[in-house]
């Protein structure tokens, strides 16, 4: 799932995207599409809003691309950018409402496998900050420098969010194993 | 490490199985984003004229903002109201804890007291307002304790008489895990009375709902109880009680049909209308109950607030924006928020028609950890924007 994009590349078609080269752009940001769509998902719970707030980081990363600063990883700066929007549109009911996200709520049709269920439910447990971090560590395969990017913190923090989420998942599981 | 990472990766990928097949997304999206940016472009123009229109009607604003700010109290001072008269109060934004109140018709206003970080819940007339250990007066005087607060219990709502409030706690238990609720009527600085048994509350450390008290009315003597359930599936049960008698005079559920969505309950001060909102992505629609729990109406929008008098509704669509207050009996919109907008909270007037109305301010940060910045927008009965004041968060 990682994407791996050179600096000189970023640089180049950065500076082509800028004067309004859609295909530079595309080369650019194109890749990440996949990436963004899965993480807005996994924020959203549900597909068409997660394809809504992924176009519409699109569409700001074309109007912002101007702060991509030369030399600066485009990946984690996109994916700032998706997570934001999608903050965004949970933000519209989050401080009264119960959201319920698909991954977590729907019973899976392979009941049997009850570690899975039980991942899940601690997975749905944990607070939204640190399920973002181990989406964007684990499945995402972002190394903790670029989790720290795209959550706007330290990598330090960044380490810090995902050790707290293991920890938080394996009593979790211990607890459900008893 | 590693186990847990393929777990993790493996939890995570069934919720992603709904994505499905993803070719040809990612060159729709770009289309869709090419197509959004060149419609701004054209629409510059349009924009354009419309930062005129609004530095005009700022520099409109601004005046009146000035000649209001040289005839009003200074806000550093107390409250210079009679003890009886309502007012709204809130959070000082320049001081951290410290509550204020402003009047109705937002021509005074002042320091009330602080307390405020860890609460500020103020009554309907703001004459109360519970901090986070204790009840205070309106000069920021402490009038009681907080009574039987457990780690985890709900937040105060304050009755409609003004001096008692509703909460609820965890009834006694003996067992392991969730235990039953209890719905209790609290007098500050007196005793809690214990009034039903409703409801599952979890126990600590759990993240589970606890059940919330929509409307407390010992004028009416009723409350209505709401409670969120998550396992098996999400559901939403109302309670409509007896405050005198423990009485459930009715109770309704509903059930989730699909996710993602969310429900919600609100209901009038004296607890004799309910509405019940359902929300998904593509539409919100809400059913209104009258005293007895029969539905009188179902409406478009989810209703965030009613006026005291129940006859006007504060509503917004699934996508959060435009607000509106409405007539809910005959639909009627009496008024319609800044585009862009989404609700945040209100207050309704205490025996007026007046409704307080937060927006979230289109700077706040787009960190659901991090407050809002909230607009406060108050409307009349007939859908005129009274007054207005930024930077506004209610106790």
């Amino acid at each position: 799932m990682a994407q791996a994009v050179t600096a000189g590349g970023e640089l180049s078609l950065r500076e082509q995207a800028l004067t309004g080269d859609e295909a530079a752009f595309e080369a650019l940001i194109g890749p990440l599409v996949e990436l963004a769509l899965r993480l807005a998902h996994s924020m959203l719970g549900d597909r068409w809003e997660a394809e809504d707030a992924t176009q519409e980081a699109i569409t700001r990363a074309w109007r912002k691309l101007g702060q991509l600063r030369p030399g600066m990883p485009v990946r984690p700066w996109f994916l700032a950018i998706v997570i934001n929007q999608c903050r965004n549109t949970r933000r519209t009911r989050w401080f009264k409402t119960a959201r319920i996200a698909d991954v977590f709520q729907r019973p899976r049709p392979d009941q049997s496998d009850i570690e899975r269920v039980d991942l899940a439910r601690a997975l749905a447990r944990l607070p939204n900050q640190d399920r973002q971090a181990l989406f964007l560590h684990f499945y995402l395969d972002l190394p903790v420098e670029e989790v720290a990017l795209a959550l706007g913190i330290s990598p330090s923090a960044a380490k810090g969010r995902i050790y707290r989420a293991c920890h938080r998942l394996r009593p979790d599981l211990l607890e459900e194993d008893k | 490490m590693d186990d847990m990472r393929r777990d993790v990766i493996v939890a995570f990928d069934a919720g992603q199985a709904e994505l499905g097949d993803l070719r040809g997304v990612r060159e729709r999206m770009l289309r869709g984003a090419y197509a959004g940016r060149t419609s701004r472009h054209e629409n510059r123009l349009q924009v354009a004229a419309g930062i005129a229109a609004i530095l005009i009607a700022a520099l409109v604003i601004a005046t009146f903002v000035y000649v209001r700010a040289v005839t009003q109290p200074n806000p550093a001072g107390g409250l210079n109201v009679p003890d009886s008269t309502p007012v709204i109060l809130f959070h000082d934004p320049t001081k951290a804890g410290q509550i204020d109140g402003i009047t109705w018709d937002g021509r005074s206003a002042g320091r009330v007291g602080d307390g405020g970080i860890s609460g500020g819940t103020s009554n309907p007339a703001g004459t109360l307002y519970a901090t986070g250990t204790d009840i205070r007066d309106r000069t920021g005087k402490v009038v009681g304790p907080l009574a039987n607060t457990p780690p985890k219990t709900s937040r105060v709502a304050w009755a409609d008489d003004e001096i008692h409030y509703c909460q609820v706690v965890p009834a006694p238990y003996k067992g392991v895990g969730p235990g039953p609720a209890m719905l209790q009527l609290v007098l500050p600085g007196g005793q809690a009375t214990n009034v039903a048994q409703i409801g599952t509350y979890g126990s600590t450390g759990q993240n589970m709902p606890v059940p919330t008290v929509v409307a407390c009315s010992v004028e009416n003597d009723r409350a209505v109880v709401s409670e969120a359930t998550v396992s098996p599936g999400f559901s939403v049960q109302d309670w409509v009680v007896q405050l005198s008698t423990g009485r459930i005079l009715w109770t309704h559920t509903i059930k989730l049909p699909g996710s993602p969505g969310g429900v919600g309950t609100v209901a009038t001060h004296d607890g004799q209308f309910v509405a019940e909102s359902i929300f998904s992505p593509a539409s919100a629609t809400a059913t209104i109950y009258g005293p007895e729990g029969s539905a009188i109406t179902h409406l478009a929008g989810w209703v965030d607030a009613f006026s005291w008098d129940g006859s006007l509704a504060v509503t917004s669509p699934s996508s959060g924006y435009p607000v509106t207050l409405i007539r809910w009996r005959d639909g009627v919109v009496v008024w319609t928020g800044p585009a862009g907008l989404p609700f945040r909270s209100a207050k309704s007037e205490p025996g007026g028609m007046r409704m307080a109305i937060g927006l979230i301010d289109s700077h706040s940060s787009a960190d659901p950890t991090v407050a809002p910045i909230v607009d406060l927008y108050v409307v009349s009965a007939d859908g005129r924007l009274l007054w207005r004041k930024d930077n506004f968060n209610f106790a």
